[in-house]
């Protein structure tokens, strides 16, 4: 399989403090990856290389087998879609509407929308369980909820490659756990290649193929959670001692922080 | 509003103004009125009726339902371009630009071959159209635009235009700039059927570019990185946005000066009956801009008949109690 | 407030009032010698103290005292809006005559605080200026010059009234402004001018008020005026084209829109009657070959 998403000594750099450099990292088509780390490792930064919000100050970066930056940016957003950490909504679109900004790469010059269109946002919002609020404006809406319209608008992009920077930094447990369930099911279904970047070890863990860890600005470990989720790899990134379980429904590894020992 | 209701009440706006230019083109210090203006339309009636009916209020209300129209849609464009609902079509500096041009043009001009009546509208169109290119010049670092920056500049143009106005009109002769003054607070004329033409050509353009881009500008309305990532070139299309949206408005402020308000409350009103898709928000603004500033300059005509008032004392006495309103209500809902 | 505070506060403001009180107003009447350094702040004032032969005592006049042309060489002290204080003072005048304008009261009040002697002597309608002739010829010792000046003045006045005096009134418009349109209304000295030449001024609002073109058209005027008063004489001029759209207003349909450049100063000083004279020829030019000389 080829790669969909290659960082190839990607480095970024903002003013004269380098926040990625040597990147290197490579995603397989129909995986799904999650990019781990500590704060300030770079892995918001690498979401933004990665969707062209940023450009990199060295290296390359492909997606799927085209340079990122010669692709127009209508192509790129036919490819990749992002949901973002958070969205400050200051007008009060409704979550129908905001689902169907999705369609966008793929409209004409005046935007017009055709009955397709419609039809695939519709299948998106009913996907995320967000169907029953269409009419409601997104700002009256629940962090949770307004995580899955998000995620929706980016599935009416029709992408292949999804990337998910932190989706689960401000849900309670219910909704965490719902979150990595629909995007495996997605996964499955239609074949996305996901990257998740996030701060839940466990969580992504379990659903994820592959896991890469982040330090400063560059990938660490690499490997399977398997091969990733070990003691020493663990304190070397994230200076934390741990112990390491197996959870009991996926067989997967398990992280447990020891206790602090001051 | 869901379904039908939408474009039904756009409809409604669209009757709307068009009932505004009726009215405004029947009230009048000579007894003239609907009946009469419907004779003059066809042709019938004594010619003195039919220039004061058409040539002086006709003309006049439709220049005043341009110049709504314009204002209220480069204030969506400009509202979501910054991601602002405070933002107005002035807060660029295009209308400091546009007043610099006019206080230019009445302190320097070689009156042998500019006329008043058509120099000082280009001088400020030149004016405003300066302002543009400064305000392109000067925000743009590495290709791309910080809207936080085009803000700051706008203000600090608006401050240097006033400054500078301020100058002239101190440092010259007191009578040449009366004029200049009254222009500044919104000056209505009947104008030549040919400056109309000229203006709805000009509006049509900007308008017609505004109304095509209103998905785009839907989409910039929920944020520069969102935007981006749907596909949208977002520095080109803020610029056509902006370009659009200020070529109106210079167009607008050069032949009636500056009347304020409407291009700040007419979108918020709309957005509330129609909620923030461009493609409704901005026609339905157009129009009820239009109907607005054709029914200010109606009652700025007749209020103190026969002598008048500048439009944008009218605009401003119902614009700043209506918006307190809207901002009181707002604020109770949050 | 604190009582100690309060108290500290009323004692300055008594203080105060007994300092402004102790210093002697301007304007008293004490025997005084003619002045000899005396600076004028308006046009028109300036125009009167050369005519009664003051001119070689004017020592400082505003940039727009064009009149007579030995005017212009006396020092600047500024417009006619905001003159300089420090000009003035600079200038040791024992008199400052000023015509309250928009914007000037600030500047004489600080002149008197300043221990200046300020007259000011209103000079904006007809009568004024008659006896604004008077006044200022009274306070440079002029009184004789004065009287005949004036008497001159209104002489010529009466003249003209009587030369138009069989005519029907001219209905006229006096405009001042176009865009919009700002017109000369009752008890202006404009209007009043036009009275005297043989006119009828459609606006009766008062003071300058702002037209709508409709009431224009309504109240068909058959001579319009239009004062350019920044424009030397002569120069071209784009007003009549602003009127020639709007054929049915008895005026411009018989070509009597008539550009009044700075040839005509409108001024309240001792030209009205040039004025009065000149604008007869424009609204009655059957009845008068030429003015009468000055």
């Amino acid at each position: 399989m080829s790669a969909a998403l290659a960082f190839e000594d990607v480095g970024f750099s903002y003013g004269a403090a380098p926040l990625v450099s040597g990147l290197d990292l490579a995603i397989e088509e129909r995986t799904i990856v999650g990019i781990l780390g500590p704060n300030g490792a770079g892995k918001t930064t690498l979401v933004r290389l990665a969707s062209a919000a940023l450009a990199p100050s060295s290296g390359r970066i492909t997606l799927l087998g085209d340079d990122l930056s010669s692709l127009p940016s209508k192509e790129r957003a036919r490819r990749v879609a992002v949901v973002p950490q958070e969205t400050h909504a200051v007008f009060e679109f409704t979550v129908e509407e905001i689902v169907r900004m999705g369609r966008a790469p793929h409209l004409g010059f005046l935007g017009i929308e055709r009955p397709r269109d419609v039809e695939i946002a519709r299948e998106a919002m009913d996907r995320c369980e967000v169907a029953h609020l269409s009419e409601r404006s997104l700002r009256a809406l629940s962090g949770g909820e307004r995580q899955r319209v998000i995620l929706a608008r980016a599935l009416a992009q029709e992408p292949r490659v999804l990337l998910l920077d932190e989706p689960t930094a401000f849900l309670d447990l219910k909704h965490r756990v719902a979150v990595y369930a629909l995007l495996e099911r997605l996964h499955r279904e239609r074949g996305l290649t996901v990257v998740i970047v996030s701060h839940d070890i466990n969580l992504a863990a379990r659903h994820c193929d592959r896991l890469a860890l982040l330090r400063a600005g560059r990938i660490a470990v690499d490997g399977t959670p398997g091969d990733v989720l070990r003691p020493e790899p663990i304190r070397a990134v994230y200076e934390v001692d741990v112990d390491i379980g197996t959870d009991p429904s996926s067989g997967r590894p398990f992280v447990i922080p020891r206790g602090s020992t001051t | 509003m869901t379904g039908w209701r939408k474009p039904g009440a756009l409809a409604v706006v669209v009757l709307l103004s068009l009932a505004a230019v009726a009215l405004a083109a029947s009230v009048g210090p000579s007894e003239l009125g609907l009946r009469e203006l419907i004779a003059a339309l066809a042709g019938e009636g004594d010619a003195n009726r039919r220039t004061i009916l058409i040539d002086v209020r006709l003309a006049r209300a439709l220049l005043a339902g341009l110049v709504g129209a314009a204002l209220s849609a480069a204030g969506c464009a400009y509202q979501a371009v910054l991601r602002n609902p405070l933002a107005d079509p002035y807060i660029l500096g295009i209308s400091g630009g546009a007043a610099l041009g006019a206080v230019a043009f009445d302190a320097v001009a070689p009156r042998a071959f500019l006329e008043a009546t058509t120099g000082r509208p280009a001088a400020a169109l030149a004016g405003a159209l300066c302002t543009l290119v400064v305000l392109f010049g000067l925000t743009r670092f590495r290709g791309r635009t910080e809207t936080t920056a085009l803000l700051l500049t706008g203000v600090v143009l608006n401050a240097f235009d006033s400054a500078v106005i301020q100058f002239f009109v101190s440092t010259g002769d007191p009578a040449r700039f009366q004029g200049t003054l009254s222009y500044l607070m919104g000056a209505m004329t009947s104008p030549s059927w040919s400056v109309l033409a000229t203006l709805a050509v000009l509006c049509g353009i900007g308008l017609g570019a505004l109304a095509a881009q209103a998905r785009t500008l839907n989409l910039l309305a929920v944020g520069d990185e969102e935007a981006a990532q749907l596909g949208v070139n977002v520095e080109r299309s803020t610029w056509v946005a902006v370009v659009a949206a200020s070529v109106v408005t210079a167009a607008a402020v050069a032949f009636t000066g500056i009347v304020g308000f409407v291009g700040l409350i007419v979108p918020h009103a709309m957005r509330r009956l129609f909620g923030p898709d461009h493609r409704l928000l901005v026609p339905a603004s157009a129009f009820a801009g239009a109907a607005m500033v054709v029914l200010a300059d109606a009652a700025a005509r007749t209020l103190l008949a026969p002598s008048e008032l500048p439009v944008g004392v009218v605009t401003a006495m119902i614009g700043g109690p209506f918006f307190l309103v809207l901002l009181m209500r707002r604020l109770r809902e949050s | 407030m604190c009582p100690p505070l309060r108290r500290t506060l009323v004692l300055l403001v008594l203080l105060t009032s007994a300092l402004a009180c102790a210093r002697p107003p301007s304007g008293e009447s004490e025997p005084r010698a003619s002045p000899s350094r005396i600076v004028s702040l308006t046009p028109a004032l300036t125009e009167i103290l050369f005519a009664v032969g003051a001119g070689e005592r004017v020592v400082g006049v505003t940039e727009y005292c064009d009149y007579p042309p030995e005017a212009k060489t006396r020092p600047k002290v500024g417009g006619y809006v905001n003159p300089s204080v420090e000009a003035v003072v600079a200038l040791r005048p024992d008199l400052v005559v000023v015509s309250p304008g928009p914007g000037n009261r600030d500047a004489a009040l600080a002149m008197q605080r300043e221990g200046l002697r300020v007259e000011i002597v209103p000079a904006e309608t007809l009568e004024e200026s008659l006896d604004a002739v008077e006044s200022v010829a009274r306070l440079c010792g002029a009184d004789e010059r004065g009287r005949a000046l004036a008497a001159s003045v209104r002489a010529r006045l009466d003249a003209v009234a009587r030369s138009v005096a069989g005519r029907p009134k001219v209905p006229t418009l006096f405009c001042l402004q176009t865009t919009p349109i700002i017109a000369a209304g009752r008890d202006t000295l404009p209007a009043q001018l036009l009275e005297i030449a043989g006119g009828r001024n459609v606006v009766t609002e008062p003071r300058y008020p702002r037209i709508g073109l409709e009431a224009v058209l309504a109240s068909k005027p058959e001579l319009i005026l239009q004062s350019r008063m920044d424009l030397p004489a002569g120069e071209a001029h784009d007003e009549e084209r602003f009127w020639s759209r709007w054929t049915r207003i008895p005026a411009v349909a018989s070509h009597r829109v008539v550009v009044l450049d700075a040839s005509l100063a409108l001024r309240p000083g001792p030209r009205i009657a040039d004025d009065a004279e000149a604008l007869a020829a424009i609204v009655h030019p059957v009845v008068h070959e030429e003015p009468a000389a000055r």
